[in-house]
């Protein structure tokens, strides 16, 4: 196995791949095909990798190709089938449905990304893995979790 | 209980706080219920995630899928049926007839605009895309190089098995949501 695979292989990468996927589709079988793509589109394009951490590399790669699968089907793999939820009906959402995956639902794809990248990763191995300073992503995962808090509707108990 | 707070005390609860900020926000939950409150939520919300995120099956190996899956995928589209993309700008008809479980019979014609070479796999899932949208379960292609496309279904997913030319030899599943496209060729 060359040094590529090896990195592209890891069990840390896998979990992180994974995870994310799972961030996007909610959906196990969609997760692992997401995976399997963006493994394929790594080997197709591994001459273009340059650098020695793949993470942020890979994860490009993944995440374009569910906008990409996205935008041809014109509809979301995840939440279509969910309305978001607005400020005009959260409240009634709240009541209803104290569910926690309408809940991840409602948070933006970035929100989710970052949900999914903690699990796994620090504060600085997210930033480099997606290009945005510390400072940047304190704010933006707290916002996060504020606004799972929200529809979850924990304030209120 | 500033937005500054809320952001230290999630730094706090994830350990990415320095020194400085854990002893602000150790007297801040302690002195103010709200912070103590917000702390507590927030660990709910972490408990949450986990659970989610543990219920991730992570016992599918990719690296034993990968080599067959790409070397298969190369191989195909290096097959010679694909080399009539170097005419760009061909048309061709699709005649069409069938009878599947769910796809409805019908005669249709299509028209497509042959690309090139690079774009064979853009090609097969154009035209894989529309007989799916047309409900069409074989294609009969009038061209040199195509001479059939029979798809079958899946009910329990949204990817379809389909074959190539009329040789059973030469199968491959598409999914139309992920773009995913497998072809082998068993000789």
């Amino acid at each position: 196995m060359s040094n590529f695979e090896s990195m592209l292989f890891s069990d840390s990468l896998k979990i992180k791949m994974m995870n994310l996927a799972m961030s996007k589709t909610f959906n196990q079988h969609d997760a692992e095909d997401l995976v399997q793509q963006t493994y394929l589109k790594a080997l197709e394009r591994q001459d273009q990798f340059k650098g020695d951490n793949i993470d942020p590399w890979v994860i490009t790669i993944l995440k374009n190709l569910f906008i990409d699968s996205k935008r041809k089907k014109r509809e979301a793999l995840l939440g279509d089938d969910t309305p978001e939820l607005t400020s005009n009906d959260e409240s009634h959402e709240i009541l209803v449905e104290r569910d926690k995956n309408k809940c991840l639902k409602s948070l933006s794809a970035n929100e989710r990304e970052l949900i999914a990248l903690k699990q796994t990763n620090n504060y600085q191995e997210i930033s480099d893995d997606l290009g945005i300073k510390t400072g940047t992503l304190r704010q933006q995962l707290a916002r996060a979790r504020e606004k799972f808090i929200k529809c979850m509707g924990w304030e209120n108990d | 209980m500033t937005e500054n707070d809320k952001i230290l005390i999630n730094a706090f609860l994830d350990n990415e706080a320095s020194s400085e900020e854990i002893k602000y926000v150790e007297d801040l939950i302690e002195k103010n219920e709200e912070a103590l409150k917000y702390l507590n939520m927030l660990k709910k919300a972490n408990i949450e995630f986990n659970k989610f995120f543990e219920d991730i099956d992570l016992t599918k190996n990719f690296i034993e899928e990968k080599s067959s899956f790409a070397e298969s995928i190369l191989n195909f589209f290096q097959k010679p049926i694909f080399a009539y993309a170097t005419t760009a700008a061909v048309f061709f008809g699709i005649g069409t007839q069938f009878i599947d479980n769910d796809f409805k019979e019908s005669n249709l014609e299509f028209k497509y605009l042959e690309l090139r070479s690079e774009n064979n796999k853009a090609q097969l899932i154009m035209i894989l895309d529309e007989m799916i949208k047309k409900e069409i379960s074989t294609a009969k292609i009038d061209s040199q190089s195509y001479s059939q496309i029979i798809i079958f279904p899946n009910d329990s997913s949204n990817c379809v098995l389909f074959e190539l030319n009329g040789n059973r030899n030469s199968i491959g599943k598409y999914c139309s949501e992920t773009d995913y496209i497998h072809v082998s060729d068993i000789d």
